[in-house]
């Protein structure tokens, strides 16, 4: 649920976005935020996509072909 | 192999060998078919998650024609869930169903369980021995019991916690989809260590396709904003762990537009980044074991698919 904290930050403190893009595992220890292995993982594939931070949430409000 | 028209046919066996009033078994069959070809519809750059019982016995080196019964199973016992969910929640099922009134559509659900059942107590047709077949009984009852347990807890607690969404969600489709894989794998092996890691993958797959919903619950929340302001349990429980209010101003639409829409887009954010969490849970537990490369890959790419919109992370 650390992940929660990070989303929220992402999207609410622009200077987080910021230097999480440029220095994640350091930014992450000056906020005093762990993360699991696994949630580290999620961080650093949603990092490394093209625009993942500027964009933020807004490019995935719709909802999959195949949700039921 | 047509998995689809395989299941098809295995549910109409199913129905020919049972006595039942010709309506009402062609309205099974009908609306099984109906609900087939939505998934199969739906998904173009993967197969869809319905074939998760395939492949995890094609993974495990052995024909998948032997997964026919615990595929067309699993589908049914999923299609059963859908509906009885649609009833719970005063919505229509399927657009052929709306002619029907919930009784109807109550009773088709009912139906589809016993003619799962009926399959299970077949698997002599897909040469199963009789102690595979008995384990893979013991798991679907187990899994249906849990997921009953994640619905009691879905429709009975008005305000569910973080911690309780996740487990809920894991009890739901987490369970559903764990046991999808462990009964794909358990036609090809009797390994416990292997059989273990399928049920764990699929556990994730099965969290992520939750997310999915709840990604189509904000939707629903974004469009009601304006007139009602209850917010999704999901959307609830976010904002109090982060110790905002769900009845704030600026979550239900009447605050500053900018905040309102970074609120919204962090929530959004969170779950996807619980969905690539998910995803690196599930490619982990297929790391641990040698599979079949092929098959493996197809999972893979179902999986990335499910849980990025199809975009490769691998």
């Amino acid at each position: 649920m650390t992940l929660a904290t990070v989303a929220y930050r992402i999207s609410t403190d622009v200077s987080f976005a910021e230097l999480l893009q440029m220095n994640a595992e350091e930014t992450l220890r000056q906020a005093g935020i762990t993360l699991e292995k696994a949630e580290k993982k999620a961080l650093e594939t949603l990092l490394a996509l093209p625009e993942s931070i500027s964009k933020a949430g807004n490019y995935m409000l719709t909802t999959e072909p195949w949700a039921a | 192999m047509d998995a689809e028209a395989l299941i098809c046919d295995r549910l109409a066996l199913a129905l020919r060998r049972i006595d039942l009033a010709p309506s009402y078994r062609n309205l099974l069959l009908s609306v099984g078919q109906d609900y087939l070809q939505m998934q199969f519809d739906r998904f173009k750059a993967s197969e869809p998650p319905v074939c998760l019982p395939f492949l995890c016995c094609e993974a495990n080196g052995v024909n998948p024609l032997r997964a026919v019964g615990v595929t067309t199973s699993w589908f049914l016992l999923q299609t059963s869930a859908h509906m009885l969910d649609k009833v719970e929640d005063h919505e229509p099922a399927l657009p052929g169903l709306s002619p029907y009134g919930q009784g109807i559509c109550t009773n088709l659900s009912t139906g589809m369980m016993f003619v799962a059942e009926w399959i299970l107590n077949h698997l002599e047709l897909d040469c199963i021995d009789a102690g595979a077949a008995w384990d893979i009984q013991r798991a679907f009852h187990e899994t249906v019991l849990s997921v009953c347990s994640g619905q009691h807890l879905d429709l009975s607690v008005p305000l569910p916690d973080l911690a309780t969404c996740w487990e809920i969600a894991q009890k739901k489709s987490g369970s559903a989809f764990g046991l999808g894989c462990y009964v794909g794998a358990r036609v090809a092996t009797n390994q416990t260590d292997r059989l273990l890691h399928f049920d764990k993958f699929g556990t994730a797959v099965g969290t992520i396709v939750q997310i999915s919903d709840d990604l189509k619950d904000l939707e629903a929340d974004a469009i009601k904003q304006a007139g009602n302001h209850t917010l999704s349990p999901m959307a609830n429980a976010y904002l109090s762990y982060l110790g905002l209010s769900g009845q704030d101003p600026i979550y239900s639409g009447f605050g500053p537009k900018a905040q309102t829409d970074s609120l919204q887009n962090s929530l959004i954010l969170y779950l996807r980044l619980e969905a690539m969490k998910y995803a690196e849970i599930g490619r982990s537990e297929l790391r641990a074991i040698p599979l079949a490369k092929e098959p493996h890959e197809r999972i893979l790419k179902m999986l990335n698919y499910l849980s990025w919109l199809g975009v490769a992370v691998n």
